[in-house]
């Protein structure tokens, strides 16, 4: 199976006073076509930077190498007038903060069909019947009165819906959505989960699901990377990585969680906080916060190796299998 | 009595359409001392206007709130009656509420001033490694170290400046703050929910020592459910303005008796979930300015009856010292999907 998009030695850096500050090193991945791709991590670990660069948001004075395949382009080498043509049509993101990503002055029928109006050159009618059936299928009640209204007559939930129908209006083959339900109540953020998984069911859509949060992920996405400090830390099946999860940062994000269901499991943090991108620490960037570093881990980078297909981890420690990793091949 | 009482009180506010919002309609919460009272609900049902009367930030329309038994005053334009300075309040952006131009130390002593300093013979507040380590100092300066010390920072913190430190530091350094008035109750109003996972954890663990070692009650407000239940010995739930279950922590998760308690509970997703989705709750919360005849949560309850879109159901307490507002669980009701009624649990 070919993936949808393959990205491949993504490295990201911004200007510091000191020279380039690497934000993204060297990460690589694949979405399929009708999965959700989840990325988890804390603030700063290059999360957001990785799906912006894949749009070609990044802020002007960024450096990006490496090669993001999407469709058979390579989305960091799209010329301005390619990359108008797949932002938007076949590539679309949903953010975390709907209030500030819809304008507040427009109707919602004008930011919603704008794009069709553009990319699919429907009229006026063609589009409006398009954006009623998009509102229907996120299920906004009353859609064309709701097409009439301002972003500021709905609530935070129904706005997040309204962005994410506004991201599916020209069908994209992929969806950005980055923290689309960290700023929603959980009751709304259930529903716009539902939603998610209902549109990669029936459409064969294809979803990076960018989160914090990894019970999200357990509950939605099919495959997981976990990311720390601009590096891919563990990746694999979702149920695989988070219920036999190998590497001690995912161990300990973890284990940090509260647990709804199980009993009085204590909460068991990691020590220190998140490296931010200008103070990451030599080596495995993640050994001043772990119960298991080496003194190899302060010197070395841990190369992310394969155990089985389709599953990788980034620790030569490997404290919970209590043996070195077999490798693959 | 309990340390901070809060009876029935109301919340209103003037909208611009001219129409009152009821934020909080009738609602009363007690803390005892070293107890944590987890206070959740959804965004807009009037938690954070709860805390806020809780400490006198903003006045209730309708109600009282009583401090170690007397009544409490609004909060004026210049400053606390000197017996409130022990009623102490975290807020959720740790850098909103810290000056970014000030020293953390300059900033924590804030509190010992207002206190006059009393916090110093408060043995149990001192850890006696600090207490020796900085014997030399100024006495004041000293206890601002032994306060960083307390909430886990290192005393130099004192001279560093809010944006020299992570997240999870500030908010320790904003609890550090609170706790330099030596207070015997602290209203949280979503302290953890800026942080991230790992950090967060430290912080719920912080909140748990400090009521446990310093008999401190809190008030913790969150969206969060499941930090709360982590943390809270008691949990209220809160629905559009009023408080819809209270119970000991632990019982409320092993059987929730309000329908919304079991929604929120229902919604929050599993890291070993495995692909279930949790479940979502039907239709939004309304408007708090035209709430809903009879019950408050009926239009979106999936087992709301008659009597539901006509009563207004009352709280009711059971022996087992739970409180609950639903009349599922009156003489009568239709259904028991939710276990037992009041009338069985009674002896």
């Amino acid at each position: 199976m070919t993936a949808l998009l393959e990205v491949d030695d993504l490295r990201i850096s911004l200007p510091g006073p000191d020279g380039p500050i690497s934000i993204v090193d060297g990460v690589d991945f694949e979405v399929q076509l009708g999965q959700v791709f989840g990325l988890a991590g804390e603030s700063g670990c290059g999360k957001t930077i990785t799906a912006l660069s894949l749009l070609r948001l990044l802020p002007p004075r960024a450096q990006a190498s490496g090669h993001a395949i999407f469709d058979g382009r390579d989305l960091l080498a799209l010329s301005a007038a390619e990359l108008r043509a797949v932002r938007g049509r076949k590539l679309a993101m949903v953010f975390q903060d709907p209030t500030s990503s819809l304008h507040p002055m427009l109707t919602i029928e004008h930011q919603l069909t704008e794009h069709m109006l553009v990319h699919l050159r429907m009229d006026r009618r063609q589009a409006h019947r398009r954006a009623l059936g998009l509102l229907e299928e996120v299920r906004i009640p009353d859609p064309e009165s709701a097409l009439r209204g301002y972003p500021h007559q709905f609530s935070g939930g129904m706005r997040q819906r309204i962005q994410i129908a506004m991201a599916l209006a020209c069908e994209p083959s992929l969806l950005i959505a980055d923290e689309p339900t960290t700023a929603l109540d959980v009751t709304v953020q259930a529903g716009i989960l539902r939603l998610l998984d209902r549109l990669c069911r029936t459409s064969g859509l294809a979803v990076i699901l960018i989160t914090h949060d990894l019970g999200v992920l357990s509950a939605v996405s099919d495959t997981v990377a976990v990311m720390y400090a601009g590096r891919l830390v563990e990746t694999g099946p979702t149920s695989d990585v988070l219920q036999h999860s190998r590497h001690p940062y995912t161990r300990g994000l973890l284990d940090s969680l509260p647990h709804p269901q199980a009993a009085d499991l204590p909460l068991v943090p990691i020590r220190g906080s998140p490296a931010t991108p200008s103070e990451r620490p030599g080596g495995c960037a993640f050994h001043p916060r772990c119960g298991f570093a080496l003194a190899a881990c302060q010197r070395e980078v841990p190369a992310l190796i394969e155990l089985t297909p389709g599953r990788r981890m980034a620790c030569p420690v490997d404290p919970l299998a209590l043996r070195e990793p077999e490798l693959v091949g | 009595m309990s340390v901070l009482d809060v009876r029935e009180v109301e919340v209103v506010y003037p909208r611009r359409d001219g129409v009152p919002v009821r934020a909080v309609a009738g609602a009363s919460l007690q803390v005892d001392a070293g107890e944590i009272v987890g206070l959740v609900g959804e965004t807009g049902c009037g938690k954070s206007s709860l805390a806020r009367v809780a400490v006198g930030l903003v006045r209730p329309y309708a109600g009282e709130v009583y401090f170690e038994g007397r009544p409490l005053h609004a909060l004026g334009q210049r400053s606390r009656a000197p017996g409130e300075v022990r009623l102490q309040m975290v807020f959720q952006n740790p850098y909103g509420s810290l000056n970014p131009r000030r020293r953390i130390g300059d900033q924590i002593a804030d509190g010992l001033r207002a206190t006059g300093d009393r916090t110093a013979r408060n043995p149990a507040a001192l850890p006696n490694a600090a207490a020796v380590a900085t014997r030399a100092m100024a006495p004041r300066r000293q206890r601002v170290a032994e306060l960083l010390e307390r909430v886990g920072l290192a005393a130099d913190t004192a001279d560093r400046h809010p944006h020299q430190l992570s997240g999870g530091q500030r908010q320790r350094v904003a609890i550090a703050r609170a706790l330099a008035a030596d207070p015997r109750i602290i209203v949280l109003d979503e302290p953890l929910s800026a942080l991230d996972a790992s950090v967060q954890a430290q912080v719920a663990n912080l909140l748990v020592e400090l009521a446990r070692d310093l008999g401190m009650g809190m008030l913790l407000i969150s969206h969060d459910l499941a930090i709360v239940r982590h943390v809270a010995h008691r949990t209220a739930v809160m629905y559009l303005g009023q408080i819809v279950e209270t119970a000991a922590t632990s019982q409320l998760w092993q059987a929730p008796r309000h329908p919304y308690t079991r929604a929120l509970m229902d919604a929050i997703p599993r890291t070993d979930s495995a692909g279930h989705l949790p479940e979502a709750l039907a239709g939004e919360i309304p408007d708090p300015a035209h709430p809903p005849v009879g019950c408050r949560f009926h239009p979106r309850c999936p087992y709301a009856f008659d009597r539901c879109r006509v009563d207004v159901p009352v709280l009711l307490h059971t022996p087992d010292e739970r409180a609950v507002a639903c009349w599922l669980h009156a003489p009568g009701a239709p259904v028991t999907v939710l276990g037992t009624t009041v009338e069985a649990i009674a002896p």
